[in-house]
């Protein structure tokens, strides 16, 4: 239970006290209303005695009377019907308000986990209780409420006061006599009769008055007799002085319904006080009074007027159903204007009562002097009435108390109906009604009276006696009645009494109350006096009980203060039960929004809310949220409508979607009333827009892209892919790389100090630390993700991005912060010119839909770019909503009235949403990793420098598919679409291999991509190629080097197909820079990124074999010719309705090597070189020594075997680039930035066996490189034949073995474990390949292959043989020819040396010198003399001689040399022939 | 036994980490009911001040029926960690509940153990949510 202004002991007092009738001349009143007041209400701050008095109880027991109060009723005020009373209760409780605004009135209470604001005081629930306790219909069963005495008051300025006196004498007693049932009752026959002469000390006489009261005096008794003398200042000096002595009469005036009118429940009536004077007012408050009447002619259809009246019959409050009605611009408009005048009749009002003040005319000696008359009255009158009276009853029943007591128990049974009782049968069957005289109702006289002065003891004692009868007699009001006051009586003694408090007789009071006499009044009176007691002593639960067992269906009004009283039991229990108090708040809310009490209702939803809130109980939570913003929005208190409903449109919200969808709708609803409202009274729109709630952004995944978007391909032509959002995150390590790359080589081989990766696409996981720069007049397009929480679509209209910019201006003063967020979108020319934004006009948000929306900012200007937000009208996405009236450009809010799309009918706000990125966690020191801190995230603060150019870059023709080795020729144009001339083109590529840039010239050339020639006589050419030409960033011919505005430049670009099939990703990376120089950044770059799906077509294999030269032939015999077999393979398969390749046709094979040449061998022009599907043709060709002319580093010689009747120039651009990057080992991507390699400074530096070598690996080294180039038929998907051409690549490196245009995988080695141990570095002599020392020289015989000899005449044929060594390395070697010990090794014929064994078998035999030694200089030819001996005819392979070789001079190092060819020596017998 | 049941697991700051209703199964909860879910959390949620006061006043962890508004009775069971299981039921049935209480205690004990579950978190596992519905079916509206 709240805390209450009186006590509970000074409450049942007040509730309880003697009341006295008053009945006043005509004459005596007018006199009083000199000061705005009745006789009644002018003595009413009085009645309470200052001072003890002293009152004997019947046993003659001196009492103290503390404080006694009476109570005053004018005889002739009208009785307050149910209705009237129902409606006064209304009007006081809406009348007191909390000061909600007051924070130092609530009290802050910490319950365990809560923090309670809580108002402890409840005004409006004393106020109802008395006005209740006032009103409650009198019973027959108690005297409380009957009058004890009739004070009779007439005028001193009365023509005949005495004979008055006696007719209002005379009226009293008709009336009590006459209509017994007519209020106020009365509390025996013989009322105390009291005469009071008032008189006004400024108009009437002193003496006249004087004469009547002694007059009075002597007829009446002079201690029933009293004159009043008032009014001692005029009404005149009224106006004039002012009365700053505080109003007695305020408190208790407004508890009369006749002053109703004058009080405004807005509490403004102190503000007004102090205001200027007098007749202004008067005049300007009946030129508002008349608004304010029209206007509530107005306003009664719309039901919102809040006015007291609107409230009074309790009538359900008008339903949110009544809305659409609203919007309309006639009753808008009143609406408003209603509003703001009644705001003004606030005040008005208060004018009003200020003027008509109360008691102007009092005096403070005037005001003493009323004191004196209530004192004389309680102290000489009416106390000495009780006490008579109490004796005469007393005695009465004492008499009959000694005769019931032996009589009645039994009597009782025998004459069931007693004289006494008139055993009627009411309505249940067990109530009894007395006759007026009855014993038991004297008893309870006695008791009542006993009651009012105070005598609580008595009045206890004589209320169980009573209460044991009535209990006898089944009279179950009375019982109940005497139950209660029998408990009332104990609780007033206080704590001396001996008793404890029988609250047991209460509640059983309160249970007979209800149930057995459906007395709901009694019952409710009795909760209240009995709570009082109860909470006074601190049973709250019992309390809280008692109001909850209150709560019925009959008055919400009643129901809803109990219910409140009831929680603010809760929470004062110990320990505090929060969450009972805020519950029950939530069925007071509910109650009082039943009852119409708007504002009640509201405070108690808040109140509850607070404990409700956030803990996750969401339907309820929504609920009170729900039921806020709607009485928020009934009290026209918009902004906390909004609020409320902003509530409910949370992510969490567990609503089913049709619920959603109403909120949406009523928060949409009132929001935009909140705006009008707002535009009407301020006239003009606020420049900051609202924040909605709706819908979510995920700002962390907004996405910046710095740049326009890339062209979609047209026609045959593409453009440069450029950035766009769809681009993979991770592949932004290789454009960093070319990047890189690409800086490098435009400042001269390095980075620049402060260099850092450029980039466009700014993201989550790019690195924000630095500001995203932007270009003048450049695009720069900003991906938002919208996400809907809600289960229902929600549409969002004229969707734009809010920035704010601060220009860079060179000149002095500082610049100003320009920024777009207005309410009004069409009138934003400024900001437009500065940066223009691009308007969505519409986008449809479904259900728990999650929505990029990419949305673009041109800018004008250099400067600051900060994109901070998005601004929007929120709509809900069903049109039911009645339109207003009006077009929503008329009230200017929100839409541009340009444009009239299908969701102009539904509702909807204009507001924005702020996007906040955040930067990364960050994790390096101590603080980082325990707290959680984030890095700066600027993606969204752009720079905005001056204009650059913009390169663009399209292709014409490019494939998607292509076949294995196949070149393709596409033309490629450069494109200045800037202002500025651009410079400096450079183009960096993950892969150069694969494509070749021509110069400009080459396009004007036929277009076929190898340059043919019909001359097959000259087939060979001598070109140079650097090979070092090849890298990954070339740099772009432009003519003059500038590529001036809106100029274009056209290359062709030459692209190769893998030879590898599969897709294949190729990056390039364009550079270039402004002509000028800018600052930074100075270049800017384009990405292109293709994807080529290569198809396999042919394989080639080949080897070289050294040329077997026999002797028999006549040309001039080399060691070192090669013969060269090729194997080509067409790879493909014919497959039916997609695309394949139905045959390849070997145009010419070219050789391309710093000194070889080819011939052919097997076939020659003309032949047929068709190779179908998985066929295969070989094709010999003989390698042949070049002149040595050409024998210089980086120049090559190209050879051309034709097979048709023109020949394709080798040496000529695409062929020749693409053969040399074949050649070309390129570094690996990444290590070709890496400027020191953190290997290197380890160890010593290792001598690489390749190099060291060099002059003994040229032994084995052919270096000769053969081109296939063919033509290819190719059948697409649609059954269309095209032609195409293409080349492969095979680099036979030496002979012997096989190599293949197929590039070889390099298989990842595999580690060897590791080891922890440390390991001996043993300290390797590096010798050369073994391969290499195998074949240093090589050699072949020269001899007759035939000889015929008479073994007959010499048994032994000789045969000279010459041996031609030639040394194929670059170096002196030596050179041990052995003729002995053939294929042994050296060591072994050392060991038996001398030993000279002949092997017989093999029937030959060299002779002569076994052993020779030489000295070979690099590529010399020598020739040795040997000479074979044969002992019998036969076919000789002589090759089995052993030919050692050593590069350095020491001997053992000597190698055995790879035996070549066999020498086949017939030797025939002559004799046998 | 049929009737409708309403349970909520109530954390330590008095927030419900887990909430689940039941419905006999020849019906569907119909419309009326969905308007007035609110209710449900009101009155559990009242509830909690007795379970908090019974609480001490038995040493067992199910205190049977502590509360009861309108046609609700509530029961309630206060586990070793004073996380508060709440029952709505329209319907008396001590024994099914006060099984159905115990197994969704060791439910939530399981399901509490797994380290990435944080105390007074709202429960959003399916698994959980399944094995309560199971055992609803087979203590209360089964």
């Amino acid at each position: 239970m709240a805390q209450h202004k009186q006590t509970a002991h000074d409450f049942i007092q007040c509730a309880f006290s003697p009341q006295v009738a008053v009945l006043t001349s005509n004459d005596a009143e007018q006199l009083c209303q000199k000061n705005n007041l009745s006789f009644t209400q002018l003595v009413q701050p009085f009645c309470r005695l200052t001072t003890e008095a002293q009152i004997k109880d019947p046993n003659n027991v001196l009492h103290t009377l503390q404080r006694l109060r009476i109570g005053m009723i004018d005889m002739n005020c009208q009785v307050s019907t149910p209705l009237v009373a129902k409606k006064m209760m209304n009007d006081t409780v809406t009348n007191e308000q909390p000061q909600i605004h007051e924070g130092s009135r609530g009290n802050v209470m910490t319950v365990g986990d809560y923090d309670l604001q809580l108002s402890s005081a409840t005004p409006w629930f004393e106020a109802y209780r008395d006005v209740f306790l006032q009103t409650i219909p009198p019973s027959e069963h108690e005297f409380l409420k009957h009058c004890l005495a009739c004070i009779f008051v007439v005028s001193s300025s009365h023509p005949e006061p005495l004979a008055m006196l006696h007719t209002l004498s005379n009226t009293q007693q008709q009336q009590q006599s006459q209509f017994p049932n007519k209020l106020p009752q009365w509390f025996s026959p013989n009322i105390l009769k009291y005469y009071v002469l008032v008189h006004d000390m400024v108009e009437a006489e002193a003496a006249k008055a004087e004469a009547v009261y002694q007059s009075m005096k002597s007829s009446f008794g002079h201690q029933s007799c009293h004159l009043l003398q008032i009014n001692s200042r005029s009404v005149t000096a009224v106006e004039t002085t002012d009365t700053s002595f505080p109003d007695p009469w305020g408190q208790f005036l407004h508890k009369t319904p006749d002053n109703m009118e004058g009080v405004d429940y807005d509490g403004s009536a102190s503000s007004g006080a102090e205001e200027g004077s007098f007749p202004n007012k008067v005049e300007e408050g009946t030129e508002k009074h008349a608004i304010n009447d029209g206007l509530n002619g107005i306003g009664n259809n719309s039901t919102v007027i809040d006015h007291p009246l609107a409230l009074s019959d309790s009538l359900p409050s008008p339903g949110f159903e009544d809305y659409p009605s609203l919007p309309s611009k006639g009753s808008h408009m009143s609406l408003s204007s209603v509003q703001s005048s009644m705001t003004k009749s606030g005040s008005f009002h208060s004018e009003k009562g200020r003027v008509m003040g109360h008691g102007m005319c009092l005096t403070a000696s005037d005001q003493d002097r009323i004191r004196i008359f209530i004192h004389e009255f309680s102290v000489r009158a009416l106390i000495p009435w009780a006490e008579r009276q109490m004796r005469t009853l007393n005695e009465l029943l004492m008499s009959r108390a000694g005769f019931r007591k032996s009589i009645v128990g039994t009597a009782k049974k025998w004459f069931g109906g007693n004289t006494n009782k008139t055993g009627q049968v009411a309505n249940t069957a067990t109530t009894v009604v007395y006759s007026k005289d009855a014993p038991e109702l004297q008893m309870r006289r006695l008791a009542d009276l006993a009651f009012l002065f105070q005598l609580y003891e008595f009045a206890y004692n004589t209320y169980h006696t009573a209460k044991r009868d009535f209990n006898n007699d089944h009279a179950w009001l009375h019982f109940a009645g005497a139950l209660e006051m029998a408990s009332l009586s104990t609780f007033m003694q206080g704590p001396q009494s001996q008793r404890v408090y029988p609250d047991h007789y209460m509640e059983s009071a309160i249970t007979t109350y209800l149930q057995s006499c459906k007395n709901e009044p009694y019952a409710v009176r009795a909760t209240l006096t009995s709570t009082e007691a109860l909470t006074s002593r601190g049973k709250y639960k019992e309390a809280a009980m008692q109001f909850i067992k209150m709560m019925s269906e009959e008055s919400d009004l009643r129901a809803a203060l109990l219910l409140e009283q009831a929680a603010h039991c809760f929470i004062n229990m110990r320990p505090p039960m929060v969450r009972k108090y805020a519950f029950h708040m939530i069925l007071s809310g509910h109650r009082f929004t039943k009852s119409g009490q708007r504002k009640h209702a509201l405070r108690s939803y808040n109140q509850a809310l607070q404990i409700y809130k956030g803990k996750g109980w969401d339907l309820a939570e929504d609920h009170i949220n729900f039921t806020v913003g709607r009485q928020y929005h009934n009290l026209k208190q918009l902004e906390n409508a909004t609020a409320a409903f902003k509530h409910l449109l949370t992510v969490a919200s567990r609503q089913p979607a049709p619920q959603q969808n109403a909120f949406l709708r009523e928060y949409l609803f009132v929001y935009r009333q909140l705006l009008m409202q707002e535009v009407e009274e301020t006239g003009l729109q606020s420049n900051t827009l609202p924040e909605l709630p709706l819908p979510a952004l995920d700002s962390n995944a907004t996405r910046v892209l710095t740049g326009a978007r890339p062209l979609q391909p047209h026609d045959d032509k593409t453009y440069a892919t450029g950035v766009w959002f769809d681009d993979v995150e991770g592949s932004s390590k290789n454009w960093e790389k070319l990047e890189e790359l690409l800086v490098m080589s435009a400042n001269g081989g390095s980075l620049p100090l402060a260099y850092r990766p450029s980039n466009a696409l700014y993201s989550n996981s790019t690195d924000n630390k630095f500001n995203p720069v932007g270009y003048v007049r450049e695009p720069i397009t900003i991906e938002i993700y919208l996400v809907n929480p809600l289960k229902v679509a929600v549409t969002l209209t004229d969707v734009k991005l809010l920035w704010s910019f601060l220009p860079t201006i060179a000149s002095h003063d500082k610049p100003q912060l320009i920024t777009n967020e207005t309410m009004l979108s069409a009138k934003n020319n400024l900001a437009d010119e500065i940066v223009q934004g691009q308007v969505v006009k519409e986008i449809i948000l479904q259900g728990s839909d999650r929505l990029p929306v990419k949305m673009t900012l041109v800018p004008h200007q250099m400067g600051e770019l900060r994109i901070y937000g998005l601004t929007y009208n929120l709509g809900s996405h069903a049109t039911t909503f009645m339109a207003p009236s009006q077009g929503p450009d008329s009230l200017g809010v929100g839409v541009a009235g340009s444009h009239k799309a299908s969701y102009v009918s539904t509702v909807y706000v204009r507001g924005k949403q702020k996007i906040e990125v955040q930067g990364p966690r960050l994790n390096g020191k101590k603080e980082e990793m325990a707290g959680k801190m984030y890095g700066p995230d600027r993606r969204l603060d752009l720079s905005v420098h001056q204009e650059m150019p913009i390169l663009q870059v399209s292709f014409t023709n490019f494939p998607k598919t292509l076949l294995c080795g196949e070149v393709h020729l596409v033309t490629v144009t450069f494109t200045n679409t800037g202002s500025i001339p651009l410079q400096k083109l450079k183009l960096a590529s993950t892969n150069p291999k694969y494509f070749v840039l021509g110069r400009s010239e080459d396009l004007k050339l036929p277009a076929n991509v190898y340059s043919i020639s019909s001359n097959l006589k000259d087939n060979s050419a001598f070109v140079t190629c650097d090979r070092n030409s090849v890298k990954h960033v070339c740099d772009i011919d432009i003519p003059n080097g500038v590529l001036h505005q809106a100029s274009s430049v056209s290359l062709p670009l030459w692209i190769r197909g893998n030879d590898i099939g599969g897709v294949h990703e190729v990056d390039l990376l364009f550079y270039y820079q402004a002509s000028q120089q800018t600052t930074k950044p100075r270049y800017r770059l384009l990405r292109h990124s293709v994807q080529v799906n290569t198809v396999e077509s042919l394989s080639v294999r080949a080897v070289a074999q050294r040329a077997c030269k026999h002797s028999s032939e006549t040309e001039h015999i080399s060691v070192t010719d090669f013969v060269i077999s090729c194997e080509l393979e067409n790879l493909s398969q014919i497959q039916l309705s997609r695309s394949h390749v139905r045959e390849v046709c070997v145009r010419q094979i070219s050789c391309s090597s710093q000194r070889w040449g080819v011939e052919p061998l097997s076939r020659t022009a003309h032949t047929d070189t068709k190779i179908g599907s998985r066929e295969l043709l070989q094709v010999c060709l003989k390698s042949m020594v070049l002149s040595e002319s050409a024998h210089r580093p980086d120049m090559y010689t190209f050879t051309d075997l034709p097979f048709q009747n023109t020949r394709l120039l080798s040496s000529a651009t695409p062929c020749r680039e693409f053969y040399l990057r074949s050649r070309v080992k390129l570094k690996s991507f990444d290590l070709e930035t890496t400027v020191n390699p953190p290997s290197a400074q380890l160890g010593p530096p290792k001598v690489d066996p390749e190099l060291a070598f060099e002059s003994l690996n040229c032994a084995i080294n052919l270096d000769m490189a053969l081109i296939i180039l063919w033509e290819a038929q190719v059948v697409d998907s649609a059954g269309e034949e095209r032609t195409c051409v293409g080349q492969h690549h095979v680099i036979v490196e030496k002979p012997e073995s096989f190599f293949t245009s197929y590039p070889f995988q390099i298989l990842p080695k595999e580690r060897p474990p590791i080891k922890f141990t440390r390991e001996e570095v043993t300290s390797e002599v590096i010798k050369p390949a073994f391969e290499v020392l195998t074949q240093l020289v090589s050699y072949t015989m020269k001899h007759k292959t035939r000889q015929t000899h008479s073994f007959q005449q010499t048994r032994v044929c000789l045969l000279g043989v010459t041996l031609m060594l030639q040394n194929n390395s670059e170096a002196d070697v030596t050179v041990l020819v052995d003729t002995s010990r053939a294929q042994q090794r050296l060591s072994d014929i050392q060991d038996a040396a001398g030993q000279a064994l002949e092997n017989s078998t093999t029937g030959f035999s060299w002779v002569g010198q076994t052993q020779r030694q030489v000295t070979m200089t690099p590529k010399q030819v020598l020739e040795l003399s040997l000479s074979v001996s044969f002992s019998r005819p036969g076919v000789y392979n002589i090759n089995n001689l052993a030919v050692f070789v050593s590069h350095t001079n020491d001997v053992s190092e000597m190698t055995l040399q790879k035996q070549t060819r066999p020498s086949v020596v017939s030797v025939l017998d002559k004799g046998h022939q | 036994m049929a009737g409708n049941y309403y349970f909520v697991i109530v954390g330590h700051h008095d927030n419900p980490i887990f909430e689940m209703e039941y419905f006999p199964p020849n019906k569907a909860p119909d419309t009326k009911k969905e308007d007035h879910r609110h209710l449900n959390q009101f009155v559990a949620h009242e509830a909690l001040d007795l379970v908090d006061e019974m609480m001490w006043t038995t040493p067992n962890m199910y205190l049977k029926i502590v509360d009861k508004f309108n046609e609700w009775f509530v029961s309630a069971f206060v586990t070793a960690g004073r996380m508060r299981l709440i029952m709505l039921h329209d319907v008396k049935n001590e024994d099914g509940i006060k099984n159905f209480f115990q197994e969704m205690y060791e439910t939530y004990i399981k399901h509490a153990m797994n380290p990435f579950y944080e105390i007074n978190q709202p429960i959003t596992s399916t698994a959980f949510e399944k094995k309560a519905q199971t055992c609803g079916k087979r203590h209360l509206t089964g």
